[in-house]
């Protein structure tokens, strides 16, 4: 039955379709013969209404077209890198590569700290060593934190830049590796926001020169020190929370 | 038959394939010659568009679809069957929005003695009956009409099945209720003698 409808339901297209049938069902091949004739009579009236030749049709075409030409090329540029899915993917992983290599150049000791870094070098307290420590800060210092996080262009936060106004006043190093390390000496820079004294006197008390050992007040110093942007009192702090000497 | 309908997709695809290579007047001319633009206003009028906005529909088919996505093809072989597809969505969709824009309802605007002259079915031959009845067939069954179109103009049920997404056998299902649902219309007119 299903085959005799598709035979049927074959005829009729081929009927419509102009093709020679035989052995067709006369009801079908009058039907056919009358859609076919009409269609063709309705196109033929159609086809009166159609310009032979429309001029303005292609010529709005040709100018349509030439104007999306010149819009194309010059987005190519830029288009054409992403228009092959492999050359835009190269691109995103070549480009996340180079900024991620570029950092840990940069960075290494910091970012990449697997094992423990423990300073141990008291370090200067005077003017000329801080300013060149700032001049030496480069693009991923100034712009992004030690995570990597970007801190922005428009970032306020120049701790360096207001130990150097706060140091204006202090007279030489009175607490550097090379002085006595005094904890007065050292205790009055550290009150000046002295980042670098507050360091040193984390140092003394973790080492035990000239005070009473305490990991304690090491742990307070350091704290303090890197709240003020110190990366070395920072470091020196992990190291006595992982080495678990402060609790 | 088959040698036309084979030309009929080289065709096409030989002009698409003219786009790719960047000779944009050579294909114009191609379109001319085939006879796409007049195929195209063509199918565009029979579904009650004017002449004006046919030509503007077809132009814009050409510009944006045509020459700016002709790189998107995935099967060339089958560019005319993407043509007409895309164009089918293009009319619809103008006659979706002029139908929306429409302020005087569709039955008031008809022409009142074309109705007279359909109900007088013996002052007409059957043919002219049956013409009438496709046009009506046209305005109540819009998709049903476009199949029939494309099995008129020679399309293979494999190039059908792709123009309005189905499968292949249910594309035939689809053929065979078109033809029955015009069968439907055209009773009235097996009254009427040669």
């Amino acid at each position: 039955m299903k085959n005799k409808e598709q035979k049927i339901l074959q005829d009729w297209i081929d009927m419509l379709q102009g093709v020679v049938v035989r052995g067709i069902n006369a009801k079908t091949r009058l039907e056919a013969r009358l859609l076919r004739n009409a269609w063709i009579a309705e196109n033929k009236k159609i086809e009166n209404e159609i310009l032979d030749q429309d001029d303005a049709f292609y010529q709005n075409v040709r100018e349509a077209i030439a104007k999306k030409e010149d819009e194309r090329s010059s987005k190519y540029l830029w288009t054409s890198f992403f228009e092959n899915k492999f050359k835009a993917f190269l691109i995103v992983i070549l480009g996340t590569g180079f900024v991620y290599a570029s950092k840990k150049t940069y960075d290494g000791v910091v970012s990449v700290k697997d094992e423990l870094n423990h300073i141990i070098l008291a370090k200067e307290t005077g003017n000329k060593i801080i300013e060149n420590e700032t001049n030496d800060k480069g693009f991923w210092g100034e712009h992004f934190d030690k995570h990597g996080g970007f801190t922005g262009f428009w970032s306020r936060y120049d701790p360096a830049k207001d130990e150097k106004i706060l140091l204006v006043n202090v007279d030489d190093n009175l607490c550097s590796f090379n002085a006595t390390l005094s904890l007065e000496n050292c205790l009055v820079l550290a009150n000046q926001y002295n980042s670098n004294a507050r360091f040193n006197l984390g140092l003394m008390y973790e080492l035990g020169v000239n005070v009473d050992q305490s990991y304690m007040q090491a742990y307070e110093w350091y704290k303090k020190s890197s709240a003020l942007g110190n990366e070395d009192a920072r470091s020196n702090l992990e190291y006595l929370i992982k080495k678990g000497l402060v609790y | 038959m088959i040698k036309e309908k084979l030309s009929k997709r080289n065709q096409a695809t030989e002009i698409i394939q003219l786009l790719r290579e960047g000779r944009n007047d050579e294909a114009l001319i191609l379109f001319e010659k085939y006879g796409f633009r007049k195929e195209f206003i063509g199918f565009a009028m029979k579904r009650n568009i004017n002449y004006d906005d046919a030509s503007d529909l077809v132009q814009k088919f050409t510009i944006d679809k045509l020459y700016m996505k002709s790189n998107s093809i995935k099967n060339i072989e089958f560019a005319r069957t993407w043509m007409y597809r895309v164009l089918t969505n293009m009319v619809n969709d103008h006659v979706r929005i002029s139908k929306k824009n429409r302020e005087v309802p569709f039955d008031e605007d008809r022409d009142q003695s074309e109705v007279l002259k359909i109900l007088d079915k013996k002052s007409q031959t059957r043919s002219g009956c049956v013409q009438e009845q496709l046009a009506k067939f046209r305005e109540a069954e819009p998709k049903r009409a476009e199949v029939l179109d494309y099995i008129l103009l020679n399309k293979d049920t494999e190039e059908i099945r792709l123009i309005i997404g189905r499968s292949y056998g249910a594309t035939r299902e689809y053929m065979s209720q078109c033809r029955k649902k015009f069968r439907s219309f055209t009773e009235i007119c097996n009254e009427i003698e040669e």
